[in-house]
């Protein structure tokens, strides 16, 4: 039988359900060798589950915690996409901030308010990470074909600068700019340095990465240190690593 | 009678429509916009000049170039920039790209199963394969252009204040230009197909407002153009609309003496017909197309236009043209900034304040969807009444394809 697969959006800009339907040359194949049962992006007919995998996009606001704890329940393998639903994304930013809501809706109380924003892993347990901003359609791919396989999905351990190096880019780091690959996972082809633009870090830490020593490292190339704390908060300041970085 | 769409399909992001009929009388059609606030407009603030617009994009993923492109547009303006002719060109295929990819995404994967009587594109494609496999090669080439001309088809890259960090290679150029003349025949089925839909009938008059540029068809840039006769500036954009906060929903409104106005293809097609390109306005006659037309869901067929359009620009912008690595040089200056460019889904305004030292101290984004919302309300209503008599099964579906036909991009409104 095929795989029941879910494809669910919470808060984020649909980019990493997107970059599944931007899979043009293999789409009709993969939706033929797995069963799609719920896309509400994509289509009007939509099962309750059970799935066998589910991914799922976005950061989590208070009110949508019983959905996502639904499709937990219903689902026995849950996937992460992307940097909002891996560490929260770029609205996770306002986790920085006094009152952001006064700024935006001028302190007006609505139906659908939410104090805060979080990544998935703070509500369920999440099985799987495809971290980026957007994620990397191709690690889907990959992602998707050891799950049909059954095989255990082998996923990046390295930094970025692995990648960037095996383009035989230039290193922009070596240059001053302020290049966060050293330190944020792989699994991008080091897209931004291949396109002369530094590192922002979007698929958040690599483990085991020595976030302090890289930081001070930077502050001794002459980066300020202001410029650091900012840079590290883009799309994943929810990474723990990230959010401890101090000027 | 009340209906309640928990959750909208085919459409990107969460949005929940609410109806409710006493005695034939309408008492409330609401949009509701369930999507989490993200609240850019906050933590923009304190973000430098040089790392807002690769947030800032972030709005959105189906409209990135036009989100970077107005927001660049906006830090340029402060700091009193014109950039160089060869940055605005591929700027404009960047998201002449995207108007590809968002455009066929949304006529043939998010519209047409309605039409056809599909509950999506999947069974849609065993019984039409030539149709949708077309479509999907269509939908790849702007993704590709996207790609080639800013770094990714989704969140661009290279795109920076006055210019580029990586200029394409004429052999990638080439390519696309390959592709393009290759794909201009199904480009132009798709005029033939969605000219010969059947449409629910109805019409209602509202304000149309899209840039307009005299020497063009705006996509990149042009000043403020309305139905209504509102001419102006960019600038002048929050002066004559506002945007109103409801409780019901996270995205704000647009309203313009108080009414809601239209943004988007149908605005455009509406405003700018005679700047569409010869051989599209022939398909339009061909096709026996009039405008202006005051059919909401005739946004379909001002899509298929455009798209045949933007065929025939990105071939004008990619064969005269030797793109090389330029300098890039400019001076940080405090003040405010406007950038505007059409996206997909219609006009998109950005306005920044700037410091001296280049940071951003105050932000507002008013997106093409927000804009549309108190229009598509008011569309609903007086559809609404004119299909009350109906089984309530097909008002639901009626009701959900006028959505559809908007287009809306619900992240973006609830940026």
């Amino acid at each position: 039988m095929k795989p029941r697969i879910g494809i669910f959006g919470f808060t984020g800009c649909a980019g990493c359900q997107l970059e599944i339907l931007n899979l043009e040359d293999i789409l009709l194949d993969l939706f033929s060798t797995v069963d799609v049962v719920n896309f509400r992006m994509a289509k009007s007919e939509n099962s309750d589950g059970p799935f066998d995998i589910s991914f799922v996009e976005g950061s989590i606001m208070s009110y949508q915690v019983d959905e996502l704890k639904k499709i937990r329940e219903n689902s026995k393998t849950l996937v992460a996409i992307g940097s909002c639903a891996c560490h929260g994304g770029v609205q996770y930013l306002q986790n920085f901030m006094e009152n952001p809501w006064k700024i935006v809706y001028n302190d007006k109380k609505m139906i659908y308010s939410s104090p805060d924003t979080k990544p998935l892993s703070s509500y369920v347990k999440v099985d799987y990470l495809l971290p980026g901003c957007p994620m990397d359609k191709d690690e889907f791919v990959e992602f998707v074909k050891s799950m049909l396989m059954g095989k255990k999905p082998v996923l990046k351990t390295y930094p970025v600068c692995v990648e960037c190096k095996l383009k035989e880019n230039i290193c922009l780091l070596e240059r001053g700019i302020m290049c966060l690959g050293p330190v944020s996972l792989a699994g991008c082809s080091a897209k931004c340095p291949s396109n002369g633009y530094p590192c922002e870090g979007c698929r958040g830490p690599v483990e085991e990465a020595n976030i302090a020593s890289q930081a001070e490292l930077m502050k001794e190339k002459g980066i300020d240190p202001v410029d650091l704390i900012r840079r590290f908060r883009m799309f994943t300041s929810g990474a723990k690593e990230f959010e401890e970085v101090k000027a | 009678m009340k209906i309640d769409i928990h959750h909208i399909t085919r459409v990107e992001g969460h949005g929940r429509l609410v109806v409710d009929v006493k005695n034939k009388k309408i008492e409330k059609v609401e949009m509701q916009i369930t999507e989490g606030a993200r609240l850019f407009e906050a933590w923009l603030r304190g973000r430098r000049y040089d790392e807002v617009t690769h947030l800032a994009c972030r709005v959105c993923a189906i409209c990135s170039a036009s989100h970077t492109s107005s927001s660049l547009k906006a830090v340029e303006d402060a700091f009193g920039i014109n950039i160089s002719e060869q940055t605005r060109k591929l700027r404009e295929i960047a998201i002449i790209g995207e108007y590809i990819q968002s455009h066929v995404l949304h006529m043939y994967c998010l519209a047409l199963p309605d039409y056809l009587g599909f509950e999506s594109i999947i069974p849609m494609a065993e019984k039409h394969p030539k149709e949708v496999k077309n479509a999907l090669r269509i939908k790849k080439l702007g993704n590709d252009m996207a790609e080639v001309a800013a770094g990714r088809a989704v969140h661009q890259i290279s795109a920076v204040v006055n210019g580029f960090t990586k200029i394409p290679s004429k052999e990638e150029m080439n390519k696309i230009l390959k592709h393009l003349k290759e794909l201009r025949p199904a480009a132009l089925k798709t005029v033939e197909l969605f000219s010969g839909l059947e449409y629910p009938d109805f019409e209602r008059k509202t304000e149309y407002i899209a840039l307009k540029n005299p020497d063009e068809y705006a996509l990149y840039e042009g000043d403020i153009a309305s139905s209504e006769g509102w001419n102006a500036d960019v600038k002048e954009w929050e002066k004559s609309t506002t945007e109103q906060i409801v409780e019901y929903s996270n995205a704000k409104q647009g309203i313009r003496n108080g009414h809601g106005y239209m943004t988007g293809p149908l605005a455009r097609v509406n405003l700018n017909f005679e700047q569409l390109s010869g051989t599209v306005k022939d398909a339009a006659k061909d096709n026996g197309l009039r405008f202006p037309s005051y059919n909401p869901f005739h946004n379909n067929v001002a899509r298929s236009l455009e798209l045949l359009h933007c065929f025939d620009q990105a071939i004008n912008l990619i064969e005269n043209n030797n793109f090389s690595q330029e300098k890039n040089e400019y001076k940080i200056k405090a003040g405010d900034g406007y950038g505007a460019s059409e996206a997909p889904r219609g006009t998109l305004y950005y306005h920044y304040k700037i410091d001296e030292k280049g940071i951003i101290t105050c932000a507002n984004i008013l997106t093409p969807t927000a804009q549309n919302l108190k229009n598509l309300e008011e569309d609903g209503k007086m559809f609404l009444e004119k299909i009350l008599d109906i089984p309530k099964e097909k008002i639901v579906h009626n009701l959900g394809m006028l959505v559809r036909a908007y287009d809306p991009c619900i992240s973006c409104s609830v940026h």
